[in-house]
C-alpha cells in the first residue's frame, strides 16, 4: 500500500487537487455572489444591476435609435423596476466569477511559477527538477487538478447562465407575448380602457402607483421587468404584471402628469363604459340622465345589486339633480364644462364601471369647444373631449322641436305649448352639427352604438298623441313627421341605432317610456350586466299595462 | 442596496446545479479511483 503511494504520489497530488479544483469554484462563487470577501481586493463581488441602469440603457438606446432626446412631451421614461435575472444581471455575475477565479489562479500559481521556472527564489531551478523531482511533480499535479475542475465549473456554470438566457429569449418571450396578446383581446372585448374622472382623460390602462412607495408604473405588461411579477424598483415591493391583475395590487393614478388623480380600485382591469348625452338646448338632456339613472338605480336595488358612485363630486351632483327632478324643479344646465356621473356596479373583478356625461346644449355650437384639447374650467376649452372617448352615444331629441308634432301637440290641446320649454334648434341641425364634428375628428362612431331618445313622451301623450314604443315604430313616426336625416343618416352612420320615447317623470321601472331603458341597451350592448336581463330590454318596447298596441 | 430575493434565488439555483454536478462528478471518479487503488494492491 506505501509502495503504492508512493509510487503514485503525483496521482494522489491529482486526486487532492481536484477537490481543492472544487473548494476553489465553491469559494470563488460564495465571495463574489453573496459578497461575503474580508478582503474585498481579492474577490471583487459582482455588482447589482440597478433599474436606474436599466433606465438610463433603454433611454439611451432609444435616444439614439430616433435621433431626439427621450422621453419626449407626453411620454414617459422605462418604469422604475428591477429587471429579470437574465436580462443583464446574468452576464455580469458570469464576468465576476470568472475575473475572481482567474485572480484566484493566478495568486495560487505565483509561487510555484516563480520557483520552479523563473529562479526568483533561488540562483538556480535544478535542484528543483533533480533533487527535489516528486515536489515540483506533486505541487503541479496538485494545481493542474485544481486547475481542471474549478474551470470545468465555471463552464458548467456559464453554460446553466447561457442556457438561462437563451430560454428567456425564446420560450418565455413567446410566453409573455402570450400573456400580451391575451391580455390585449380580454381588454378589447371587456373595454377596460380606463377613463379619469377629473381630466376624462381614456388610457388603454392608468398608471399604477406603488402601495408602499407610490412610485409610478406605466406599463405594467410582461417585459424585461417581469414576466409574471415585477419588482418595484424604488421599495423592492412585487406585485403581479399585466393591467388586469396590478389594477388590484397598486393604486390606479391618471397617467397626465398635469392631472395625476387617483382612481378608484379595479381601474383598468374591469369593464368601464362611458356614455356621452348630447342634443339641442333645452331637448331634456340633463333630465334624461338622470331620471335614467334614477331608474337604473332603483332597478338595481330591487335586484340587490351593489352599487355606488365612484367619486364624491358624482355623488353630490346626481343626488341634487334626482332630488330636484323629482320635485320637478330641474333649471337650465349653466354653460360650463361637462358634468360627468361617474358609478360603480358590483364589487371586486365583476365591477363594472359607468360614467354618464351631460354638457349644456349652447356646448356643442361653440366651436372652440371642439378642440377636444384637455378640460380647462375657466376657457371652457376641451369640455366636450368626452364626445370622443364614448362607447356609445345617447341622443336626446326634442318632439316639440319638430314642427308638424308640435303643430299636432298645439292642436289637441292649445296651452300645452306655453307650458313646455321647446329646444331652440331644429334636431336635425343639432344631430348633424354633433355628428359632422366627430367625424372630422376621426372618432370611429361607425363602430359605437347611437340611443335616438325622443323625450317628453309623458307631454305627449298627455296631449292625447298616439306615441309609439316600438324602435321601429318611433323611427317610421319621426320620419312620417319629417325627421328624415336622423331616421335615414344614423343607421349608416353607426353599428346599431335605436329609439326610445322616454318620460322623466311619474314613470315606473317596466313601464312604458322608463328613460332607464335606453341606458340599460346601451350598456348590456357593452356586456354590463343589468338587472331583469332581457326582460327589460326586450323588443319592442314595453307598453304600459292595459295599453293597446 | 439589499439584493432582491429573486437574484439570490436565481444565484442558487445556478451555483448548487453547478456544484452538485461537479460534485457527483468528483466523488465518481474518487470512488473509480479508490476501486483501482483496492484492485492494485
Amino acid at each position: 500500500m506505501i509502495r503504492f503511494l508512493l509510487g503514485n504520489f503525483y496521482l494522489i497530488a491529482l486526486q487532492a487537487g481536484l477537490f481543492f479544483g472544487f473548494f476553489m469554484i465553491a469559494r470563488t462563487f460564495w465571495l463574489t455572489l453573496w459578497g461575503q470577501a474580508k478582503n474585498p481586493q481579492q474577490f471583487l463581488p459582482s455588482m447589482l444591476y440597478q433599474p436606474k441602469q436599466y433606465q438610463d440603457e433603454k433611454l439611451q438606446a432609444e435616444t439614439k435609435r430616433l435621433g431626439v432626446p427621450v422621453p419626449r412631451p407626453g411620454e414617459f421614461p422605462p418604469d422604475l423596476a428591477w429587471p429579470l435575472y437574465t436580462f443583464r444581471q446574468a452576464g455580469i455575475d458570469k464576468k465576476a466569477v470568472r475575473a475572481n477565479l482567474l485572480a484566484y489562479h493566478k495568486r495560487l500559481w505565483t509561487w510555484p511559477v516563480n520557483t520552479f521556472f523563473k529562479r526568483r527564489y533561488g540562483k538556480h531551478r535544478w535542484p528543483w527538477w533533480v533533487l527535489l523531482f516528486p515536489v515540483p511533480v506533486s505541487v503541479l499535479s496538485f494545481l493542474g487538478g485544481a486547475f481542471l475542475v474549478s474551470w470545468a465549473s465555471y463552464w458548467v456554470y456559464w453554460g446553466l447562465l447561457t442556457a438561462s438566457w437563451w430560454l428567456d429569449h425564446t420560450v418565455i418571450a413567446v410566453l409573455r407575448g402570450q400573456l400580451r396578446a391575451r391580455e390585449g383581446r380580454r381588454r378589447k372585448g371587456k373595454h377596460t380602457a380606463a377613463a379619469c374622472m377629473k381630466c376624462l382623460h381614456v388610457t388603454p390602462w392608468p398608471a399604477y402607483a406603488c402601495r408602499t412607495c407610490g412610485e409610478r408604473h406605466h406599463d405594467v405588461m410582461p417585459s424585461d421587468l417581469g414576466t409574471f411579477f415585477r419588482k418595484c424598483g424604488r421599495c423592492g415591493t412585487t406585485f403581479p404584471t399585466l393591467p388586469s391583475r396590478a389594477a388590484w395590487h397598486t393604486r390606479a393614478v391618471c397617467k397626465r402628469a398635469e392631472c395625476q388623480q387617483e382612481l378608484p380600485d379595479g381601474t383598468g382591469a374591469v369593464r368601464d363604459i362611458r356614455v356621452p348625452i348630447f342634443g339641442a338646448v333645452a331637448a331634456g338632456k340633463t333630465r334624461f340622465l338622470y331620471s335614467s339613472l334614477n331608474s337604473l338605480q332603483q332597478d338595481l336595488d330591487r335586484a340587490r345589486v351593489k352599487w355606488e358612485y365612484l367619486d364624491e363630486p358624482s355623488r353630490k351632483t346626481a343626488e341634487d339633480w334626482i332630488s330636484r327632478m323629482q320635485a320637478d324643479k330641474v333649471d337650465k344646465t349653466q354653460d360650463g364644462p361637462a358634468t360627468a356621473i361617474s358609478m360603480r356596479l358590483r364589487e371586486g373583478t365583476h365591477a363594472d364601471f359607468i360614467h354618464l356625461f351631460d354638457a349644456a346644449g349652447e356646448q356643442f355650437s361653440n366651436p372652440g369647444n371642439w378642440t377636444l384639447g384637455y378640460g380647462n374650467q375657466e376657457t371652457n376649452a376641451g369640455s366636450l373631449r368626452f364626445l370622443e372617448d364614448g362607447q356609445a352615444l345617447a341622443y336626446v331629441l326634442d318632439p316639440f322641436s319638430v314642427d308638424s308634432i308640435r303643430e299636432q301637440a298645439a292642436s289637441r290641446d292649445p296651452s300645452l305649448l306655453s307650458r313646455v320649454t321647446i329646444a331652440g334648434m331644429d334636431p336635425e341641425v343639432s344631430y348633424t352639427e354633433v355628428l359632422t364634428q366627430l367625424r372630422g375628428l376621426g372618432v370611429p362612431v361607425e363602430s359605437q352604438r347611437l340611443a335616438v331618445i325622443v323625450s317628453k313622451a309623458d307631454l305627449l301623450s298627455g296631449a292625447g298623441l298616439a306615441v309609439p314604443f316600438d324602435s321601429g315604430d318611433i323611427a317610421r313616426w319621426l320620419a312620417s313627421n319629417g325627421v328624415h336625416n336622423v331616421t335615414m343618416g344614423a343607421p349608416r352612420e353607426f353599428r346599431e341605432v335605436r329609439y326610445f320615447t322616454v318620460a322623466s317623470l311619474g314613470v315606473s321601472i317596466g313601464r312604458a317610456h322608463d328613460p332607464g331603458v335606453p341606458l340599460r341597451w346601451l350598456l348590456a350592448a357593452h356586456g354590463v350586466k343589468v338587472p331583469g336581463g332581457d326582460a327589460l330590454l326586450a323588443k319592442p318596447a314595453r307598453r304600459p299595462v292595459g295599453a293597446s298596441a | 442596496m439589499k439584493t432582491p430575493q429573486y437574484i439570490t434565488a436565481f444565484r442558487t439555483v445556478s451555483v448548487a446545479i453547478t456544484l452538485a454536478f461537479i460534485l457527483l462528478l468528483l466523488l465518481g471518479d474518487a470512488l473509480g479511483s479508490l476501486a483501482a487503488l483496492v484492485k492494485g494492491v
